[in-house]
């Protein structure tokens, strides 16, 4: 029996490669794992999600993998943060969240007094009667910064 | 006598002989010299290949560098296609592991009634 010619090896590993090439990176980003393929450490630190993960793409979920591996590292407030705010966190909109990470990282450039300061203020406003803030959000946008009254 | 009437005689003396060879003999020939312009003609690699068998172990030897090589590029492109995946994912893990557990909530930055009270508890001397 003949042996292919060598450029129906080449072929074939050309072929080959470029296959593998189209396949692997589309596996990695792919669906992304299924929750019955989290560990069980996994599943518990994410439950909270565990209804939505059916609709999280491919990538937030490996994002939420990485967020449960730093989860044993946090103090036993962060994680009851996290598992707290985690459901609510997912279900808003890509543009919202995109919103908040730019507005925490502008927090995190201030002064720590002037964080503290809008901490404070936040837990003001926070133990506001609903109707209240009800009013104050109808109220938005906020007057513009300019017509601030000078110093 | 120089070389080149040497030369001469020696192929006078040959084809001197090729008259009488018989009919078979000249057949072959012409038949190798067929398959030999054939060959030349076709392009250097198919020859190599040309069947394994017909290049021998050329074509054998060439195949497993090759082979390697392409499995190298291909280990090559999947982990830097990897690491262009994973980078901007590990950043966005972080950030969003700091942002959900910070002291400040999720909500307090999407509150817009937060961001009038706000405003209006930022100016001085406007304390309600």
């Amino acid at each position: 029996m003949a042996l292919p010619p060598l450029q129906a090896w080449l072929g074939a590993v050309v072929l080959g490669a470029t296959l593998l090439l189209a396949t692997l990176p589309a596996a990695a980003a792919g669906a992304g794992p299924a929750w019955k393929e989290l560990t069980a450490e996994q599943q518990r630190i994410l439950a909270p999600l565990q209804d939505d993960w059916p609709h999280i793409e491919a990538d937030r979920r490996l994002k939420w993998i990485d967020i449960a591996k730093r989860y044993p590292t946090m103090t036993p407030q962060q994680q009851q943060r996290l598992q707290s705010r985690m459901k609510n966190w997912a279900s808003l909109s890509r543009e919202e969240r995109t919103e908040v990470r730019k507005r925490y990282k502008m927090l995190q450039k201030m002064p720590p007094e002037k964080r503290a300061e809008i901490q404070r203020k936040w837990a003001e406003y926070d133990s506001l009667p609903e109707e209240e803030k009800q009013q104050l959000r109808q109220a938005h946008p906020a007057p513009a910064r300019k017509s601030k009254p000078a110093n | 006598m120089n070389e080149q009437d040497l030369a001469r005689r020696i192929a006078r003396h040959l084809d001197s002989g090729t008259d009488q060879l018989p009919a078979s003999v000249l057949y072959k020939l012409r038949a190798a010299r067929e398959t030999a312009l054939e060959r030349a003609r076709e392009p250097a690699l198919t020859h190599l290949g040309g069947g394994l068998l017909a290049a021998g172990a050329d074509g054998r030897r060439l195949v497993g560098p090759l082979a390697g090589v392409a499995l190298m590029l291909v280990l090559l492109f999947y982990w830097h296609s990897l690491q262009q995946q994973q980078g901007p994912a590990n950043e966005l893990a972080e950030l969003d592991a700091e942002v959900l557990t910070d002291d400040l909530p999720v909500s307090a930055y999407l509150d817009q009634g937060f961001e009038v009270w706000l405003y209006h508890h930022s100016k001085p001397g406007s304390e309600q």
